[in-house]
């Protein structure tokens, strides 16, 4: 890296951005650079935290037991996800506009180790960013790339999360000072016309808020009604009910409403079945209420009818011993299988549902046998149930 | 050159760096690894221009309209629609592709099920209005002072 000598390199040549004083207003301030950055750190360690947590529910290490109760912890852990990353858009917008006139700073590195700390701003800064809209596009089911969104923002959050502790590192000894305001005040021209910094950082906390006002309701019901910019209304869909894959882009119409249609329970089990839906009608019926709850934030309770599944496991005298995959009529697809662990298997409210809310299950909804399991994400809630196959 | 030495970065900057450096390589190596689906070049463009779109193009029209607002208006106004501006930019920023459509398809009417168009309007709505009972809250809390 060529940096000129700063005694040749006089500041009133310094053109743009570069003028020492190209950015007068007293927000660019480190007591409100810290502040954001605490929020910051703590809501992308919560974000962090959740989506491994998903990840590993959805691609578990041989070590990784997650337990079928409390039936809705998954749904509030991804509505948390979900809700502190939509609530960090205008904390992370905030701070890098607080930042922003270090970008244009001359020289740009004063030493090696300050090189190396501006050179780590590149993946902490795109991956913030590429993490936060990524998640909410997602939510909004557009996809502008060529990527699979779940892989890509996996991998973008370790990038993210390896230069938020190499930040962390680089701004420790600062933050102290940084938060008690210590700092020179810069001038600023405005005074008392502009935004103050306590005034700009709880303007950033309301932007937050009411951000979450207005999406919030798409996983808590009580602010079901405040959520005019949720991508999901919890009522809205057949039955009352979202839809993430509907029947015509998975491709199973023609099966799934075939007379023909059978559920095999194959595998380690002592006599394979084959159950027509009358079959399973004649089965005793139990009843469960839980949500589905889908990795895009929005969740749903409803109240479902259908067979235990650890009932057809007995009848089939299945010998359960990794675990017992669950199979949909699609073709293809990311989600047509799911495996349950012995926990999900044989909890007493894991339903091979055939009803919803008192009638039959409607086809988006996976008619004739859907699976409907307490904590688990929806994506894990096999539709158009065709196989059964214990491990 | 420049300088090796630098009294600002003490142990806990090198303590960072060991730590977190290997991590963004393990994010780097599961790209390449996993590149059927996450698919390196896209997801380097988009993480690579996520950055400069935010330096270069999303900064400078903030700014220049920062900039604009300080030269046209003075006083209390100012501040309470520096206030509703940062809020509305905020809401803007996360719901254009709703507004716009982005995403939604015939096929799943239970994805994006609202106007968000008229939705939008009514929080921008609520966002200005309480931007100005705001600014004549502390309006009419200066006139008392003053007396």
């Amino acid at each position: 890296m060529s940096v000129s000598h700063p005694a040749r390199d006089s500041a009133r040549h310094r053109r743009g951005p570069f003028r020492p004083d190209a950015f007068r207003s007293g927000l660019h301030s480190e007591w409100i650079a810290s502040w954001l950055g605490i929020a910051l750190g703590v809501s992308f360690t919560v974000c962090f935290l959740t989506g491994l947590l998903s990840h590993a529910i959805q691609h578990p290490p041989a070590w990784f037991h997650y337990p079928s109760r409390p039936a809705g912890l998954y749904r509030l852990t991804q509505g948390v996800h979900v809700a502190t990353g939509i609530a960090s858009i205008p904390l992370l917008l905030g701070k890098l506009w607080t930042v922003y006139p270090k970008l244009w700073r001359w020289p740009p590195a004063e030493s090696v180790a300050h090189a190396i700390e501006r050179i780590s701003l590149l993946p902490l800064v795109g991956g913030s960013v590429f993490l936060l809209f990524s998640g909410v596009f997602n939510t909004f089911q557009w996809y502008p790339w060529a990527f699979f969104f779940p892989t890509a923002h996996f991998w973008a959050a370790w990038i993210t999360i390896g230069a938020l502790i190499v930040h962390v590192g680089a701004k420790a000894s600062g933050l102290r000072a940084g938060l008690s305001g210590a700092e020179q005040k810069p001038a600023d021209e405005s005074g008392a016309d502009s935004l103050g910094r306590r005034a700009f950082l709880r303007t950033i906390l309301a932007a937050s808020g009411v951000l979450t006002l207005v999406t919030l309701g798409q996983t808590f019901n009580p602010l079901g009604r405040l959520a005019l910019l949720a991508p999901r209304r919890p009522a809205a869909g057949p039955q009352g009910l979202p839809v993430n894959r509907p029947a015509r882009n998975a491709r199973v119409a023609a099966q799934a409403t075939d007379p023909e249609y059978r559920l095999r329970i194959e595998g380690n089990v002592g006599a394979p079945l084959s159950l027509s839906l009358d079959d399973l009608k004649a089965l005793p019926q139990h009843d469960a209420v839980l949500p589905i709850t889908c990795v895009e934030g929005w969740s749903e309770s409803a109240h479902w009818s259908g067979v235990r599944l650890r009932d057809i496991l007995a009848m089939a005298g299945a010998r359960i011993g990794e675990g017992v995959r669950i199979e949909s009529l699609e073709p293809r697809g990311n989600y047509r299988t799911s495996t349950l662990d012995l926990s999900h298997a044989t909890d007493r409210d894991t339903l091979l549902a055939l009803r919803i809310h008192d009638e039959p299950l409607a086809l988006d909804h996976g008619y004739p046998v859907r699976l409907i399991t307490p904590n688990l994400p929806g994506v894990m809630q096999t539709k158009w149930v065709g196989k059964v196959t214990v491990l | 050159m420049i300088p090796v030495k630098d009294a600002r970065y003490g142990p806990v900057f090198w303590v960072g760096l060991v730590l977190g450096w290997p991590i963004i390589g393990f994010g780097v190596w599961g790209v390449i690894h996993t590149r059927a689906q996450a698919v390196p070049v896209s997801f380097t463009a988009w993480l690579v221009g996520a950055a400069i779109v935010h330096d270069f193009l999303v900064a400078p029209v903030v700014f220049s309209a920062g900039i604009a607002l300080r030269r046209s208006l003075k006083g209390r106004i100012r501040t309470s629609i520096q206030a509703a501006l940062l809020v509305s930019g905020v809401v803007l920023a996360y719901s254009f592709p709703l507004l716009l459509g982005y995403g939604r398809r015939p096929s799943n009417p239970s994805v994006q099920p609202n106007d968000y168009v008229v939705n939008v309007v009514v929080v921008l709505a609520a966002i200005w209005i309480a931007a100005f009972v705001w600014l004549l809250a502390s309006a009419h809390r200066a006139r008392r002072a003053s007396r």
